[in-house]
């Protein structure tokens, strides 16, 4: 499935109604197949345009449009429906439920709306992302990189067809930087579109296309 | 899992502290009536001293309850201890009673104390084996 | 089970220090209300049964009994008491105009060696003109007391035998009469017949209960009815010009007394429950809030997971609900727990006549006040739950971030 950013722009105001921070009128396609990765310095606007993708943040002008989808028509359940079965989002920083297992983590998409999954898949993803012995221990314990392997097979286990990533390799080790970026290479090479925020200079390696961002458009 | 942290849980702290308070409060404020003019003891004089009896094993029991560590032995000991707590209940109502009057001391104090306490210790005996029986099943 | 559901249970079982504190919260808000409105409830009861069970319009007894308080010990309190005056005032109070009915009471406590655990207040009546015990002993027991027989207030348990033996005189138990509230559940009632026989009895036994009154002309007080159409403050005024050792007193004041004391207790109970309240509202929605804001990021992981902002609304309120059951199921069986064992303490300390409701109100209030603290903590999680969904989930990384 492909995802098309259309004109899409954003302003974000201050409570004082001050213009804080502007994205300017932005069009590019994430490809099926590929990694597309958008590079740039902090604060150029690339996670602000990776939210507005993931159908998380209401744009101010333009549309994003997944496979026939315009995301933005829809109402906030049937947007939200979307992305669970559609898009698979592996946010910054620690993004896991402490309280659950890791198991119970991964599984959070599928459970969230009874959604039949692979249990070949589920094992294989925990397998080749090193969570086998953690998967059933709290999440509260995991270290950073764990936390963000967690998100990784999260946003992979409902089979989604489009895959946002945003600074997936940020605060890791080389070993665990390089099982990040060969998993989301194997996805695209299965099919998926994968749109990645990062200004890990490695990462641009695994890359298919590269769009950069510096001021809050693509240059 | 036998070999983790030892951990201290709710109903064992609930149980002891409820089973020793139980007791120092039937020896201060949950007394029987006095002797009668004559010098005879009514009633309730035995009906109290069964409770407190009870409420000594009581005390054992949330004691052992609270320093051992098998699920299975603390199951067995919240049974009693429910068991006992029902008893207790039992003396002033049924078992041996109490004095004639509602308004006299053994109805006002000891009959309510009682019958506080061992409801209270009851239903803490009866979460701590369900939760027990739980863990059981998941282990 | 619904995934709201479930994952709100195991936010609930995986913050216990925090669900905890927030159930305790929740059974205070239903439990001081529970209670609170109970003991209110059973003062206004045991207040109303009182003015039931007093019956007649003017009381006369002894000035002594009604200065020193005995009277009111014995109706109130159920303390024995005896007191004694001249049955000539019969038919003094009889004569005076405006005077519809008068019947005379005999109180004489039982000695407690022999036959009781305790000193027991025998209330004797006649009869033939009682106004005030025979419509109440009617509901329980249809038939005509005889002599020997005895019917005990609600709070003297009767013994297997079925029998009690007051000052040798073999008395058998004949009915049990209802809960009152008052010190009158505490008496035995006897006609005059066998109070006499009693009074006999104990003379012989050595009891100087009469050392004032020749026991034959003996009685403790009268009933009076007023007729209709005199003002009860006349006829009393008119029986204490011409009463000199015994003294009127209406029913009126007798109760004033009581509903002045009510009114207090009421009074602080009703402010205490108020100040619990806002309190326990004020740290509610404070600790909702504050909860919130803290799980803006546990918050955004469902959202990015394909949770819509209905969803965690949901999620949100199932949890205030599911923790507002526990504590306001255990705030009111707890408050219950106090209450209904140590009602009769409650009556003694607060010298004050105390009934418990039926058990339909009672289940009403508890229900009701369960309710309604679900609903005070789902509302308050629900605005809680609209403010956190009303922003985006990009702003809360982008803000959290």
């Amino acid at each position: 499935m492909k995802l098309i950013a259309d004109k899409v722009g954003y302003q974000y105001f201050r409570k004082d109604k001050k213009l804080l921070f502007e994205l300017q009128e932005t069009s590019f396609e994430a490809k099926e197949g590929k990694i597309t990765e958008i590079v740039g310095h902090s604060g150029s606007g690339k996670s602000t345009l990776l939210n507005i993708c993931a159908g998380l943040l209401t744009p101010s002008s333009g549309k994003i449009i997944a496979g026939d989808t315009s995301l933005y028509d829809l109402s906030d359940e049937a947007r939200s429906k979307f992305r669970n079965k559609n898009i698979g989002i592996i946010p910054q920083g620690q993004s896991v439920l402490k309280h659950l297992t890791v198991t119970e983590n991964i599984l959070l998409p599928v459970s969230m709306y009874g959604i039949e999954y692979s249990v070949e898949l589920l094992d294989e993803l925990i397998e080749k992302l090193g969570l086998k012995k953690l998967a059933g221990e709290s999440a509260g314990g995991l270290s950073g990189g764990e936390m963000r392997r967690v998100a990784i097979a999260r946003a992979l286990v409902g089979k989604p067809e489009i895959i946002l990533a945003d600074e997936p390799t940020g605060d890791l080790d080389s070993d665990n930087r390089k099982l990040v970026l060969t998993s989301l290479k194997e996805i695209a090479d299965a099919g998926a579109a994968v749109l990645m925020v990062t200004h890990d200079k490695e990462a641009e390696e695994y890359a298919d296309e590269i769009l950069r961002m510096d001021g809050g458009r693509l240059i | 899992m036998e070999n983790k942290k030892f951990k201290i849980n709710i109903t064992d702290v609930a149980l002891i502290v409820l089973s020793v308070v139980y007791l120092i409060l039937l020896f201060t404020v949950f007394t029987p009536c006095g002797p009668k003019d004559d010098g005879s003891f009514m009633k309730c004089q035995w009906t109290w001293r069964a409770v407190v009896a009870l409420s000594v094993n009581t005390v054992f029991l949330s004691l052992v309850h609270l320093l051992i560590k098998n699920s299975g032995v603390k199951i067995g000991l919240s049974i009693a201890a429910f068991g006992i707590a029902v008893t207790s209940a039992l003396i002033p109502y049924k078992i041996i009673g109490l004095c004639m009057m509602d308004t006299m001391r053994c109805h006002t104090h000891t009959k309510a104390g009682v019958y506080v306490f061992s409801i209270l210790i009851a239903v803490f005996a009866l979460i701590d084996i369900v939760v027990g029986i739980n863990k059981l099943r998941k282990k | 089970m619904k995934f709201e559901i479930n994952l709100a249970i195991k936010n609930i079982t995986g913050h216990s220090g925090r669900s905890i504190a927030l159930i305790l919260l929740a059974a205070l808000l239903s439990g001081s209300v529970f209670g609170g409105s109970l003991i209110v409830k059973s003062l206004k009861n045991g207040l109303s049964s009182y003015e039931d069970r007093l019956g007649a319009d003017i009381i006369v007894a002894s000035e002594e009994a009604l200065s020193d308080g005995k009277f009111e010990s014995i109706l109130l309190q159920g303390v024995p008491g005896y007191f004694y005056m001249d049955d000539s005032v019969i038919e003094i109070v009889k004569d005076i105009e405006g005077v519809e009915i008068v019947t005379p009471q005999f109180y004489l406590a039982s000695a407690s060696a022999g036959c009781c655990d305790t000193l027991v207040q025998i209330i004797g009546f006649d009869p033939e003109d009682d106004f005030t015990i025979q419509p109440w002993i009617r509901d329980c027991y249809g038939q005509t007391v005889n002599d020997g027989d005895v019917i005990v207030g609600c709070n003297i348990n009767i013994p297997d035998s079925n029998r009690y033996r007051f000052y040798n005189v073999d008395c058998n138990v004949v009915a049990k009469l209802d809960k009152t509230g008052t010190g009158l559940d505490s008496a035995v009632y006897a006609n005059m017949n066998t109070i006499k026989m009693m009074m006999e009895n104990s003379e012989q036994i050595g009891f100087g209960y009469f050392d004032e009154v020749e026991p034959e002309h003996a009685v403790s007080s009268l009933m009076v009815k007023v007729k209709d159409g005199y003002s009860v403050t006349d006829v009393q005024r008119a029986i204490n010009l011409k009463l000199t050792d015994a003294k009127a007193v209406s029913s009126k004041d007798m109760i004033s007394g009581i509903s002045e004391g009510l009114g207090t207790i009421s009074g602080i109970i009703g402010l205490l429950v108020i100040v619990i309240w806002v309190f326990s509202f004020t740290i509610l929605i404070v600790a909702f809030a504050m909860i919130v804001n803290e799980r803006v990021k546990e918050l955004a992981v469902l959202r990015i997971s394909g949770a819509s902002k209905k969803m965690i609304s949901e999620i949100l309120i199932s949890e205030s609900v599911l923790m507002s059951l526990i504590g306001g199921l255990s705030g009111n069986a707890l408050a219950a727990l106090v209450i209904f064992p140590f009602a009769d303490s409650l009556k003694i300390s607060l010298n004050l006549p105390v009934l418990l409701p039926g058990s339909l109100y009672i289940t009403f209030l508890f229900l009701g006040t369960f309710v309604t603290s679900i609903l005070v903590c789902g509302i308050t999680s629900a605005l809680c739950a609209y403010r956190i969904t009303g922003k985006d989930t990009g702003l809360i990384f982008r803000d959290g971030a």
